[in-house]
């Protein structure tokens, strides 16, 4: 197929053909009468026609002459596969290089990446010099690697060392990110686009409803596109989409059982899966004798019976015996694709977690009844006491201190601060608890006789903007003992007096979700006395509530402060308002709202990919080193947040342990991970039949494998000249002109 | 019969012919030519022709036997010799419009076709024999019945030089009645140009020939005919409401070429099948040459068919 002409302004001399009908016209103007008798012989009308015929195949043959003669001076190119956007040589070749991780996946000996950049290389060879090169990497996000270069070296060495990455891309985002490259410069284009064609990397999704296919279809409009599979067949795969502790709360001596959950794709029957965790191995160097050996902690295979539509959770429990940060991991073995196998846990493992009790009655004498005490119940029922030969069973330490002696304190060690029947708060105390809930921590608070509610309104609740999540009002109900023997005497109205605890109005706050579950029990009526909330004033709705009584009163509600949680139960912490504190669902509903309230303290350093990694610092000044998991290190400068400084990192697009190379002082959390988005683990293709129609009706070309590709590509962009062609065609139709004429009788010379 | 000498051409060349004014005068010019080259005949005059020797039967007129032969060889030959009869001439003259065609000659058709029969009739009647004339074109236009006086010979030249060249060429149509005009066996001299269909022709000839008459063919073509020479557009008219045409002749020629050829096969084809003589004759060749083919025929008539031995 000729595309290019050397000479294009030569076809203005194709009016050239019109030169014999010209000639014939001007010639049959200058026409002579005649006078012949003889016309019978020239009216035979087969015999007219013939000449008729043959007048016009001359004609035609004479004009097709000067036709392919100007054509032949136009000098024609021929690039034989040459299509659209083949107009100008040296050209602009852009290629979108799929480093997304299902790249990773196997194909034969090698994977689906490395075929892609040989393909790539082989493009490149094929390339003429002097062609200009910009090459596009598509990890999670399209990145331009090398714009318009005509170092076909140096792109060949920046192919080489591309790799796969570890993230889930979107060619949507790669053909939005080519057209606007090669819109630059307006000039048509060649696009080479290297996939294996993963469906989750092909398709629309409901967060992004761009259609690559159609992206693609508006980019052939303007530029030759082409589509290169590296193949694949579908393949069995395996890939871990979560790995997380089912205890958000954890410490040394408590067993907590990590949950993972696998999908399996293509799996064949007599497939097998092999999932280890391993621990620590970060400190497998520096591991000391006594403590626990790092590395391969357990492992459990895995078969297609274990898997309830292509998916199963495995439970793998672990108990920390030192405190501090300790790394997991758990790697999946057995399937075709390595690259989504393994996902990190990166967990803060505390001795003790620790909860202040500040309790005005409190007796620091060792000899001292604890249950005495306003807070005796709750101190068991945050930190019970393991029998020995028991597991731990709950990670709280408590210390507890009367308020006078909390300023002295250092809260921030403190996880949650709780303060039993604390009547009429001094203003330093409010202001310290203010402080410390603004800064992350949390408050859990327990009325009781001493609270007065004006008192509590006034200096906690600061109408809405203090602590207090709701405006208290009086206490309503009678002493528990009173209630009881009332009951017993008038059992109708025992429903009246003793309320049981309900966690449901319309669905459980996440803070007592798993209460009822734990506790196995109906909820026994032991709450006689409380302090009635009102949880919207004029400023608005305080809080939201979490615990409700039998009559449908709340008993505790919640609120955010600042970066903490504050909670309020309205009633006491100790037997005088309630017989709460003798019931199981005490300590289930303490440990419950305790753990609420502490929260996922590793959720900020567990991140997945495309996750910003966020921490306050304690410096304002100066640049943080972070290092990546490819050993490339960011600069990270801090930047103002509220009273804070805090560091953010939001480029973390590779599965890993990234460090900022700070001291704890610096830092409460140096070390994050991030792990694989989880959708890209499917690598089932695109209906390919189906794909290659779509493509050819939105004129975009499509190769497989198999395709030669430098080869294809020199031949798209060889440049022949075929003149000498065209100018032989001349000389055979001056051949055939000739005897034609002669043939016909007309050759006049 | 012997070739006239080259100096005596001029007398037949239609080019000098066409100079003079009048046809008796152009038939005068041609019959003295002819004359001329008749005096060296050995013969006089073109009756009681010796034929042939034979040997003698007892029986034979002794008037007859050849002294000298005996006395040269001692043996009895008798003498032969033709007797002739006169001989009815009859020209047909077509007089269409298309005889009134001079493309590439110096005599029209007609010209050509009435100087001949003039000189012919001319040679005829100086021999005593008898010439009659019929013109036709559409139809029969005018007929003189066959005499042999110089009186007649001036009616024939007169009545040849009044006609003009008209109407359609309808050859076939106009043969029927002269052949039911001829009261004897005759020698038919057809002069036309044939640019009509066959089949009406042929029907005519057979009448002639179921009659009896020896018939001469003497078709009549302009060198323009012949060879279609034109060349560059133009617009060729037609004669005898025969159409008109825009064409490159040059383009045309070859066609014109075939289909006259074919014509001119069929009505050879026709006259051989009648054994009938057949002459294409172009008015651009002297006229010697139809006049000799006349004075052959004529001969050949009276040798073959009209020859009795004494």
């Amino acid at each position: 197929m000729i595309n290019e002409l050397l000479n294009p302004w030569m076809l203005v001399a194709l009016a050239a053909m019109a030169l014999p009908l010209l000639i014939e016209w001007l010639f049959r103007r200058r026409r002579q009468r005649l006078a012949f008798p003889a016309m019978r012989y020239l009216m035979n009308p087969r015999k007219r026609r013939r000449v008729q015929l043959q007048d016009l195949i001359l004609l035609l043959v004479r004009t097709v002459v000067l036709g392919v003669l100007v054509v032949a001076l136009a000098r024609p190119l021929l690039r034989p596969e040459a299509g659209q956007g083949a107009d100008h040589a040296p050209r602009h070749v852009a290629i979108v290089l799929d480093g997304s991780y299902s790249m990773g996946q196997a194909i034969g000996q090698t994977n689906a990446f490395a075929v892609a950049q040989t393909m790539a290389q082989d493009i490149i060879r094929g390339l003429p010099q002097g062609t200009v090169v910009s090459l596009v990497y598509l990890g999670q996000r399209p990145e331009v690697l090398l714009e318009r270069t005509a170092d076909r070296d140096g792109v060949h060495d920046a192919i080489g060392r591309t790799k796969v990455s570890d993230m889930a891309g979107r060619m949507a985002d790669a053909v939005a990110a080519v057209d606007q490259l090669l819109a630059a410069d307006g000039a048509a284009a060649e696009v080479y686009l290297l996939s294996d064609l993963q469906r989750s990397t092909w398709s629309a999704t409901p967060e992004d409803p761009r259609d690559p296919q159609a992206l693609l279809a508006r980019l052939t409009q303007r530029h030759g596109t082409f589509v290169l599979d590296t193949g694949g067949t579908n393949p069995f795969n395996a890939y871990l989409t979560r790995f997380e502790p089912r205890e958000k709360v954890s410490a040394v001596g408590m067993e907590t059982h990590y949950e993972v959950d696998v999908e399996v794709r293509n799996m064949p029957a007599n497939g097998k899966l092999w999932l280890t965790l391993y621990a620590d191995e970060d400190k497998a160097a520096t591991a000391v004798a006594d403590t626990q050996r790092p590395g391969k902690l357990s492992t459990r295979e895995l078969t297609a019976a274990d898997l309830h539509g292509g998916r199963a959770t495995l439970v793998l429990p672990h108990t920390f015996v030192e405190p501090g940060e300790h790394l997991l991991r758990v790697e999946l073995e057995g399937d075709g694709l390595a690259t989504d196998n393994q996902r990190y846990y990166l967990a803060s493992v505390p001795a003790n977690v620790e909860v202040l009790i500040v309790d005005p009655r409190h007796d620091p004498a060792p000899t001292a009844d604890p249950l005495a005490s306003g807070s005796g119940h709750l101190q068991n029922a945050i930190a019970p006491r393991t029998p020995p030969g028991f597991e731990r069973l709950s990670p709280f330490a408590v210390t507890v201190r009367r308020p006078e002696e909390v300023l002295q304190l250092n809260l921030e060690r403190f996880a949650v601060v709780v303060l039993t029947n604390l009547g009429n708060p001094s203003e330093g105390l409010v202001s310290r608890l203010e402080q410390y809930v603004g800064d992350g921590g949390n408050l859990l608070i327990f009325v009781g006789d001493a609270v007065t509610p004006y008192e509590y309104n006034t200096k906690l609740l600061k109408a809405g903007k203090g602590l207090l999540p709701c405006e208290l009002e009086a206490a309503t109900g009678l002493a528990p003992a009173e209630a009881l023997s009332q009951a017993k005497a008038t059992p109708a109205k025992s429903a009246e007096l003793l309320h049981g605890l309900v966690y449901a109005a319309s669905e459980p706050h996440p803070a007592v979700a798993n209460v009822r579950q734990l506790t196995r029990q109906p909820a026994p009526p032991s709450v006689s006395r409380w302090m009635p909330f009102k949880l919207n004033g004029k400023t608005g709705e305080f809080g939201r509530p979490v615990v409700f009584l039998g009559n449908r009163q709340p008993l505790a509600c919640e609120r955010a402060f600042g970066q903490g949680k504050v909670m309020l139960v309205g009633t006491s912490a100790d037997a005088s308002w309630n017989y709460l504190v003798y019931t199981s669902e005490y300590l289930v509903l303490v440990q419950e709202l305790l753990r609420w309230l502490v929260g996922e303290p590793d959720r900020a350093v567990n991140l997945q990919i495309g996750q910003a990694f966020q921490q306050p610092v304690l410096l304002s000044s100066q640049y943080l080193l972070l290092r990546r998991p490819d050993y490339s290190k960011v600069r990270l400068a801090p930047v103002p947040q509220g009273n804070l400084w805090r560091i953010a990192y939001d480029q973390a697009d590779r599965q890993g342990i990234y460090e900022v190379d700070t001291t704890a002082e610096v830092m409460n959390r140096r070390r994050f991970v991030v792990n694989l988005v989880a959708t890209e683990g499917d690598l089932t293709r695109l209906e390919l039949e189906g794909f290659q129609r779509e493509l050819a009706q939105a004129g975009v070309t499509y190769w497989g494998p198999d395709k030669a590709v430098r080869r294809a590509v020199e031949a798209r962009h060889s440049i022949q000249e075929y003149a000498w062609l065209f100018l032989w065609a001349v000389l055979g139709l001056l051949a055939v002109e000739t005897l034609l004429a002669t043939r016909f009788g007309r050759r006049r010379i | 019969m012997a070739e006239p000498p080259a100096d005596r051409r001029h007398y037949f060349d239609p080019a000098v012919i066409s100079l003079l004014k009048g046809l008796t005068v152009r038939a005068r010019r041609i019959v003295e030519g002819v004359m001329l080259g008749m005096h060296k005949s050995p013969f006089r005059g073109i009756s009681a022709e010796f034929a042939q020797h034979r040997s003698y039967v007892p029986g034979d007129d002794l008037r007859h036997l050849d002294w000298k032969v005996y006395a040269k060889s001692d043996r009895f030959y008798v003498k032969q010799f033709r007797q002739e009869t006169s001989l009815a001439c009859h020209f047909v003259v077509d007089t269409s419009e298309s005889m009134n065609y001079a493309g590439g000659a110096a005599l029209t058709k007609f010209e050509y076709a009435a100087t001949l029969a003039a000189s012919f009739a001319h040679l005829i009647i100086g021999q005593q024999d008898t010439v009659g004339l019929t013109l036709f074109a559409e139809n029969v236009r005018t007929t003189l019945p066959a005499k042999s006086t110089f009186g007649h010979l001036n009616n024939l030249i007169t009545t040849l030089e009044n006609v003009t060249a008209t109407g359609l060429t309808r050859v076939g149509g106009s043969l029927g009645p002269v052949a039911g005009l001829l009261k004897r066996r005759s020698l038919v001299v057809l002069l036309s140009d044939f640019l009509d269909d066959t089949e009406p022709f042929a029907f005519g000839m057979n009448r002639l020939r179921y009659d009896g008459h020896d018939v001469i063919v003497l078709h009549l073509a302009d060198p323009h005919e012949q060879t279609f020479p034109f060349t560059g557009p133009s617009i060729l008219e037609g004669h005898e409401k025969s159409g008109r045409l825009v064409c490159d002749p040059r383009d045309l020629r070859e066609i014109y070429l075939e289909e006259r050829q074919a014509h001119l096969e069929e009505i050879k084809t026709l006259c051989r099948g009648l054994q009938y003589d057949y002459q294409e004759i172009a008015t651009s060749e002297p006229l010697d040459v139809a006049l000799a083919t006349l004075l052959h025929a004529r001969e050949a008539l009276t040798g073959q068919r009209r020859t009795a031995f004494a």
